[in-house]
């Protein structure tokens, strides 16, 4: 039987000088989304991620995987990383078209984008942004 | 800021009120039906009226665009009101009794022009019993669209609610151009992520995806430009976008 086996994310910093300039111009366009997402990157509350999205299947050559990377995702930094996971779990279902219509090329027929959607998605923060969320920690929230 | 700003006849206001008339009778209560407005141009109605007068029936909005946020149990989402609309926002001070209290923030989206319905309206309209049925009816249609809303929440991804709400608020917000259909409200992120019960990066992100589709871009006046057909099928939409724009 052919199935997805299971969906990972991994979100990576993804602090390009491209993606702040276009942000910063829509602010400086009179965008106050825009705006207020600059002024919260410079305080340091916002940080910008790339998630490499992946699906795991057993397809009709045997297990595989698809995946897609999605750039420039503006996040909430928050104290605890699961919150952080959280929001990157809400807005990895966009990549979903996508990933079914890669599925349905290896050969795993029934899925679509809205199967994908219900599906558990397993968050990890790559080993950059946990540093950073543990500085930005230590730096914010002081302890002692 | 709530300032007096006159009085106009209710059917030069909302001409739609008069659907149920015939030509001659819309003409008399036209002349005879008038009512009290008011400017609105910051965000502090609440409390300006006061507990409403039994004879208060309500608050027509005739220009503008008014953003209701309801927060309850910690959880706040909005509803987004407009010319057509009733609201009853002294009613509202008066809820601290209720098992689930809410607590209701009115925002201004764009300066709103509001037509008192008081009793003094409700007896010059009591000639044309079809006026009343009508502001009645907006009540009603403001609850059968608050429901498309709640539908649209529902969705499982929220490139798909964005892009629906988007949608629905054309029916009522919408302006037909050679580019596209054009909502002129400068919602923010933050605002559409409480209409569509998402946290603001993921609608960000949708809104990101939506603009690289071409589905959704700002316009130079910071409103919304939709392109594409209407999706009755949104997934397919998201995944094929060339080959249904123009449809």
């Amino acid at each position: 039987m052919q199935r997805v086996q299971r969906l990972t994310c991994t979100a990576h910093l993804d602090e390009s000088r491209d993606e702040l300039e276009r942000a910063r111009a829509s602010a400086a366009a009179g965008d106050s989304s825009w705006a207020q997402w600059v002024r919260e990157f410079d305080e340091g509350s916002a940080l910008i991620l790339r998630l490499d999205v992946e699906a795991f299947f057993d397809g009709p050559a045997g297990p595989g995987s698809v995946g897609t990377t999605n750039r420039a995702v503006w996040v909430e930094r928050q104290l605890h990383p699961p919150l952080v996971a959280g929001q990157i779990e809400e807005a990895v279902s966009k990549d979903f078209n996508q990933l079914a219509a890669a599925l349905r090329d290896s050969g795993v027929a029934w899925v679509t984008a809205d199967d994908l959607a219900l599906m558990h998605v397993q968050v990890e923060l790559a080993p950059e942004l946990l540093a950073r969320l543990r500085r930005d920690r230590l730096d914010s929230y002081p302890v002692g | 800021m709530l300032s007096p700003a006159g009085s106009d006849a209710l059917l030069e206001l909302d001409p739609d009120l008069a659907a149920g008339l015939d030509g001659e009778s819309a003409e008399r209560a036209r002349q005879r039906v008038r009512v009290a407005l008011y400017d609105v141009r910051a965000d502090d109605m609440k409390g300006k009226w006061g507990p409403g007068s039994p004879e208060l029936a309500g608050l027509l909005i005739v220009e503008g665009a008014l953003l209701r946020e309801v927060c309850a149990a910690d959880r706040v989402t909005a509803e987004l009101l407009g010319p057509g609309d009733v609201i009853r926002p002294f009613e509202e001070d008066g809820e601290e009794d209720l098992p689930v209290r809410a607590d209701i923030t009115w925002r201004v989206v764009q300066p709103v022009l509001l037509a008192v319905i008081d009793g003094a309206v409700l007896q010059s309209a009591a000639e044309w019993p079809s006026i009343v049925a009508a502001l009645s009816a907006r009540a009603v249609r403001r609850a059968q669209r608050l429901s498309v809303n709640l539908s649209i929440s529902h969705m499982v991804r929220i490139t798909d609610r964005v892009l629906l709400l988007f949608w629905h608020m054309s029916t009522h917000w919408g302006r037909v151009t050679p580019q596209g259909v054009v909502i002129d409200l400068p919602l923010t992120h933050a605002q559409l992520a409480l209409m569509v019960g998402a946290e603001r990066p993921s609608v960000t992100t949708a809104l990101s995806a939506l603009a690289r589709e071409g589905l959704v871009t700002r316009t130079p006046t910071r409103g919304w430009l939709l392109n594409g057909p209407v999706p009755d099928d949104v997934g397919e939409l998201l995944t094929r976008p060339e080959a249904l724009r123009g449809r």
